[in-house]
């Protein structure tokens, strides 16, 4: 029997569920044993009971020799990511046109912003948003030098927040641009010189530290102006991101595991979250030679929760948009409240179809939110996170993936099921990561399928043919532009795939003839000849007939009658 | 006297029936439980700068009396205040004359005035989900505890001349100071009673209490207080009858409500409603019509609308409906934050089964019954794969409901 020291657990608690995986050495390597996710108002001790019968019901000997006997698995370590709410920022300014660049870092930081200027609320009614017990922190600012049109706001901007200052003193103030170099003059105190435009991580992330261990009084942060730095507003971005430090501690924990696994795979890897207080997209390319550091890039993106805050027009119109069954708005508002305050509940029929097109919804706005981000070339692996998914079938959610992420380009898709990748970041170092990443990759990472989409396509009667060598043999197909052809590829298999186009098409390169290698999955290889980006009609029930005709393909049990009912 | 060898866990183990009661023991560990009632300690009401709090910290207050003067429609005014050491936002307005009334601004923003929520991208505003200040008077008439004693349900209903508040402080600009004040208020009442614990100008009033509340998940209004009351289904999905007799009394209805049912109900003098859902289509109008009538000039009581289960129509559950009715006839109040229908003294006595369960959401929503143990993972509409429980209802039927959809009520958390 081995000391049950060589195994852990692994516990992602989110805002919505807590998963919890057994994580253990067999075979001279690490192996997820089993994992299960519950609410997250149940308590995560009851979830690692339901994990040990689990355990015992699937792998008894394992459990022996492991020496997980009844009651042990409890005390193994734990290693936990936790990822809080996202907090809210008052972001007020003297013009609307000055809250765009601030409100705009402030999410990129973290922060889910409420923003108000003086040109639409009167001095009043904007202590009043300040004074919401709701609010986190308070942003106050303006260019630097400030604009023609704030110069005179800049007095009763000041005023506004030293009010709030007197009557709210916990919380933190940052004051940015002018606001923040005039500070004195305003009446706001403050330091003699605005922190630099680029400051090194360490001096943004103590400043809050710093003013949060002092004693009394309140805390007022001065930055420079929205746009300064390079890239611009990232001076700002860092000193807001220090102080939603937090509530992101597990999307920071993410954004590590991604970069570990991209160094152990040595392929660009990208991260999709959708989760139910936030979104993240984050990318990471292996260095040059092995035993680098990737090079990792990462926004979270408030918005981009599975339904963000209060429910409004713009977010019922987004998942209208990509919802296949017909219902009345106001009724759908009301499912997405139920769904923001209930997440992990009335999953199944309906609700499924309903949570795919949020978290469709969701997608299209943390793309649209990550331009940058998803410019480049397509990654080699794209990973899906987030409870949401296990929702639906896996081959539903590699369509909601080729639905709403479109770039030319071939790629495969995996989801972390165990939600390991977050515990796996909270890895103290990233040797522990990588080691830990490299036995438990096959493990966590559920092959979803692989996406070929090239671009550029003629809308002719063909445009070319592909041929996928598989281990049953060689399938031959026409490719249709606009179609979606479905190749079976179970998870495991690799299969070259050549493709065939009368006229140069865009995918990764511009070219007509390509030989790809890609790995099966749930959905097997997707072949997404459709428009880049995607083009779907304008009536209502022309579309909802186009999403479920696709849908309906991918969806295995989609018309299931329910079951569950007998005589007691 | 013989005794089984082994540790008492091995000696359980070793019992038959063993591997059920562990399989209904963690179901029970897995269903979500949601306590009937909570502790209440201290009370948050909410206020507006220019509100005016009635009472000073440490004093007591009874439930029902006369708490906040609220502005109805707030005016700024800057003017020049003599210089004094306790100038500071928020502090009371020295009575000054005159001053130039600075214009407010009533940008449209989403239907409502500035009053409204600020634009956001996702999140509400300030008041936002609230009906906003009750009217009751045109003028705040000026407080007189013996005319309205403490624990008196009916708070002066204003409507004569009395004294126009002097205004509170919000900031000073360029030497002189921006005034907040307002020819009208409404007064608010005490939810429940207590001492003023604090009082945080614009913010809050805070009063220590011992009571309980029963949770809710969001309330249109402000705090409000009166003796329970309980009005029937209407049956078919009708509107519930509410009559006059009411008058003063929080009721709880069961059953579809709608919009004009609410308007009603305040026009009758009814001090509150608790309703297991409201839609929210329902919900907005309450508000726009709210919204409508705090320009109206005739006096208005508190009021508020205290939403137990979220927007999806559900029934109130059993143990909390049996709950309610023992509190018949016991003054109770509704707050905010958080939502909740609060009161005072011993609660009666309920008995919940521990293996009582609600199906919270899903096909079977609403359903009650007894839960018989864990079904393992089950294949649900849609091909969704879920751990599943399974229910014995009070109809005889045997479900198996996702374990995620049920609910148990539990006591005092």
């Amino acid at each position: 029997m081995r000391p049950a020291a060589e195994a852990f657990l692994a516990i992602d608690e989110g805002t919505a569920t807590t998963a919890v995986a057994a994580v253990g050495r067999a075979g001279g390597r690490w192996r997820l044993l089993a994992a299960t996710a519950v609410p997250a108002e149940t308590e995560t001790d009851a979830a690692v009971e339901l994990l040990e019968v689990i355990l015992r019901a699937t792998d008894a000997p394992l459990v022996s020799d492991l020496g997980l006997g009844a009651g042990r698995l409890a005390e193994l370590p734990r290693h936990t990511s936790r990822t809080g709410p996202t907090p809210t920022l008052a972001v007020v300014g003297v013009t609307e046109r000055s809250l765009g660049p601030l409100g705009s870092v402030a999410e990129r930081a973290g922060w889910r912003t409420w923003r108000a200027s003086l040109e639409r609320l009167d001095p009043l009614d904007l202590v009043r948003l300040l004074l919401d017990g709701r609010i986190e922190a308070v942003l106050a600012g303006a260019g630097d030098p400030a604009g023609a049109d704030e110069r005179s706001g800049l007095g009763d901007l000041a005023a506004v927040v030293a009010t709030t200052i007197d009557r709210r003193p916990e919380v933190p103030i940052v004051l940015a641009g002018a606001v923040a170099a005039e500070a004195e003059r305003l009446g706001l105190g403050g330091p003699s010189e605005v922190a630099p435009a680029d400051p090194p991580d360490s001096v943004a992330a103590a400043d809050p530290g710093a003013a949060a261990s002092a004693p009394a009084g309140p805390t007022i942060l001065f930055a420079p102006a929205a746009t300064a730095g390079s890239p611009p507003g990232d001076a700002l971005r860092r000193l807001l991101g220090g102080l939603a430090a937090g509530s992101g501690a597990g999307r920071a924990n993410l954004v590590r595991a991604v970069a570990s696994l991209a160094a152990v795979l040595e392929a660009r890897v990208e991260l999709v979250e959708v989760g139910h207080d936030g979104g993240l997209r984050a990318t990471a390319s292996p260095g040059p030679r092995p035993g680098d550091e990737a090079d990792v890039a990462a926004t979270l993106v408030p918005a981009a929760a599975l339904v963000p805050g209060e429910v409004s027009e713009a977010l019922v119109d987004g998942v209208l948009a990509w919802l296949t069954s017909s219902t009345e708005r106001s009724r759908l508002r009301d499912r997405l409240a139920t769904l923001r305050r209930e997440p992990w509940a009335d999953l199944p029929g309906e609700g499924a179809r309903l949570r795919l097109a949020a978290a469709e919804a969701a997608l299209v706005r943390l793309d649209a939110a990550t331009r940058e981000l998803g410019a480049g070339p397509a990654p080699d692996l794209l990973v899906l996170a987030g409870g949401v998914w296990a929702a639906v079938p896996g081959p539903t959610v590699a369509l909601a993936t080729a639905n709403t992420l479109r770039r030319p380009g071939a790629w495969q898709i995996a989801y972390d099921h165990a939600r390991l990748l977050g515990p796996l970041g909270a890895l103290p170092t990233e040797a522990e990561r990588r080691a830990v990443l490299a036995d438990l990759a096959d493990d966590l990472l559920l092959p979803i399928g692989s996406v070929v989409m090239p671009a550029g396509l003629r809308a002719d009667r063909t445009a070319g043919r592909l041929l996928v060598h598989g281990p049953a043999g060689a399938t031959e197909l026409e490719l249709v532009p606009g179609g979606l052809e479905l190749v079976d590829l179970a998870p495991g298999e690799q299969g070259p795939v050549e493709l065939r186009f009368e006229r140069p098409v865009v995918l990764g390169t511009r070219g007509r003839r390509f030989a790809l290698d890609l790995a099966g999955g749930l959905g097997g290889l997707l072949i997404d000849l459709r428009d880049v980006p995607l083009r779907l009609p304008d009536r209502a029930s022309r579309r909802r007939e186009l999403l479920a005709a696709w849908q309906a393909a991918l969806w295995p049990g989609l018309d299931d009658e329910p079951v569950g009912r007998g005589s007691a | 006297m013989t005794r089984a060898a082994g540790s008492r866990d091995e000696r359980l183990a070793a019992r038959p029936d063993h591997g059920r009661r562990i399989e209904v023991r963690l179901a029970d560990a897995l269903v979500a439980v949601r306590p009937l009632v909570v502790p209440v300690e201290r009370v948050r009401i909410p206020l507006a700068p220019g509100d005016v709090v009635l009472a000073a910290p440490g004093e007591a207050i009874a439930a029902g009396a006369p708490l906040v003067e609220r502005l109805r429609e707030p005016e700024l005014v800057e003017t020049a205040v003599p210089e004094a050491s306790d100038l500071r936002s928020g502090a009371p307005a020295p009575a000054v004359t005159g001053g130039r009334r600075v214009a407010r601004r009533r940008f449209p923003i989403g239907g409502r005035t500035a009053d409204g929520p600020p634009r956001s991208d996702e999140g509400p505003g300030p008041e936002a989900g609230s009906v906003g200040p009750a009217p009751n008077a045109e003028s705040a008439p000026e407080h007189d505890p013996t005319a309205n004693p403490p624990g008196n349900a009916e708070p002066p209903s204003g409507g004569g001349a009395s004294r126009r508040s002097s205004g509170e402080l919000l900031f000073r600009r360029k030497g002189r100071w921006l005034i907040v004040r307002g020819d009208r208020t409404d007064t608010g009442v005490a939810p429940i009673g207590g001492t003023v614990a604090a009082v945080h100008a614009g913010r809050a009033v805070e009063i220590a209490t011992v009571g309980w509340r029963i949770p809710g998940t969001a309330v249109l209004g402000d705090p409000t207080f009166g003796p329970l009351a309980v009005a029937r289904d209407g049956g078919d999905g009708r509107a519930p009858a509410l009559d006059v007799d009411l008058a003063g009394a929080i009721v709880v209805v069961e059953g579809r409500i709608d919009a004009e049912t609410i308007g009603r109900a305040r026009a009758m003098g009814l001090r509150g409603i608790v309703v297991g859902s409201l839609a929210g289509r329902v919900r907005r109008a309450v508000e726009a019509s709210e919204a409508r009538q705090r320009t109206a000039l005739h006096p208005r009581r508190p009021f508020a609308v205290l939403v137990l289960d979220g927007e999806l129509r559900r029934p109130i559950p059993d143990p909390v409906r049996e709950l309610l009715a023992g509190l018949v006839g016991r003054p109770v109040g509704i707050v905010g934050d958080p939502p909740g229908l609060v009161v005072e003294g011993p609660l009666p006595r309920i008995v919940v089964s521990p293996d009582r369960v609600v199906v919270r959401s899903g096909r079977w929503a609403g359903t009650e019954g007894q839960l018989l143990g864990l079904a393992g993972v089950w294949r649900f509409a849609a091909g969704v794969h879920l751990l599943a429980a399974r229910i014995a209802t009070d109809d005889g039927e045997e479900l198996v409901v996702p374990v995620a959809d049920l609910v148990r009520y539990g006591g005092p958390s």
